[in-house]
């Protein structure tokens, strides 16, 4: 019975790494396309700012509301736009960790 | 010593079993997660190339499930049917750009005094199990004639 329990034991610890990968590229997967989903985000909409919408801001961080259907699937966080005296920044900031992490663009006025 | 073995029998089965099972499941979650990163790659490379096209088109057209691009090189249909998403070039053939497609829409917004156009993507999931809609955003703003 012992040689048993024993064969059980290390078939065990031989299979959970195995599951633990599965479940980790899973979950890498997700935070890719949340990544994904945040990059094309926030390029359309700095390219909308830099086409002259920057102008309805004045200088300093504000909220930036975004009304893309994808945005549903992206984790708790916010989008900023920051008017600054050169240039204009926008970025996406997870609250989460492991979901794609923070994605930024800025441009010239 | 005959129970004993006996035991071990079915001991030995109920583990090959079980890991037998586990082991399509594993296979076929990978499978699947590896259709689901290609879908989302083939979308992203679609969703690039229709913002790069809008932004230099002309004029832009919107009928029904289509969209016609006047570009500098000539016309770019747009059309999502049969659960696909298809391009076409001119009197060319029609190339299928995504297929499992579940939705497909193509919007023309004002913002601040810019037109945008919003495509709004979603795919159908691999899986029948997955939680999350996969969805695409994609936005391009047009610097050419505001006919729609």
């Amino acid at each position: 019975m012992t040689e048993l329990l024993v064969a059980l034991a290390l078939t065990l610890a031989a299979l959970l790494p195995v599951a633990y990968s599965f479940a980790s590229e899973q979950r890498l997967a997700r935070s890719l396309y949340t990544r994904a989903i945040a990059m094309e985000i926030v390029d359309g909409e700095t390219e909308i700012l830099a086409a002259g919408a920057w102008r309805s801001f004045s200088q300093g961080p504000h909220d930036y509301a975004v009304k893309a259907a994808a945005a549903t699937n992206l984790p708790p966080g916010r989008f900023t736009v920051t008017v600054g005296g050169q240039s204009v920044r926008l970025e996406w900031q997870p609250v989460l960790k492991r979901y794609g992490g923070p994605v930024s663009r800025e441009f010239s006025k | 010593m005959l129970l004993e073995a006996m035991a071990y029998i079915a001991i030995l089965f109920a583990v090959l079993g079980a890991g037998f099972a586990a082991m399509y499941r594993c296979v076929g979650n990978s499978a699947l997660l590896r259709l689901s990163a290609d879908d989302i790659a083939v979308a992203m490379q679609t969703g690039e190339r229709w913002r790069s096209e809008v932004r230099s088109a002309r004029q832009i057209d919107s009928r029904d499930d289509s969209l016609r691009l006047e570009l500098p090189r000539g016309t770019v249909l747009y059309a999502f049917r049969d659960n696909a998403v298809f391009r076409q070039e001119g009197d060319g053939p029609a190339v299928r750009l995504l297929s499992n497609v579940k939705a497909s829409a193509a919007q023309l917004h004002s913002r601040q005094g810019v037109r945008v156009w919003t495509w709004e993507l979603e795919l159908n999931p691999r899986s029948k199990t997955s939680r999350i809609r996969p969805l695409f955003t994609f936005m391009a703003v047009h610097h050419g004639e505001a006919a729609q």
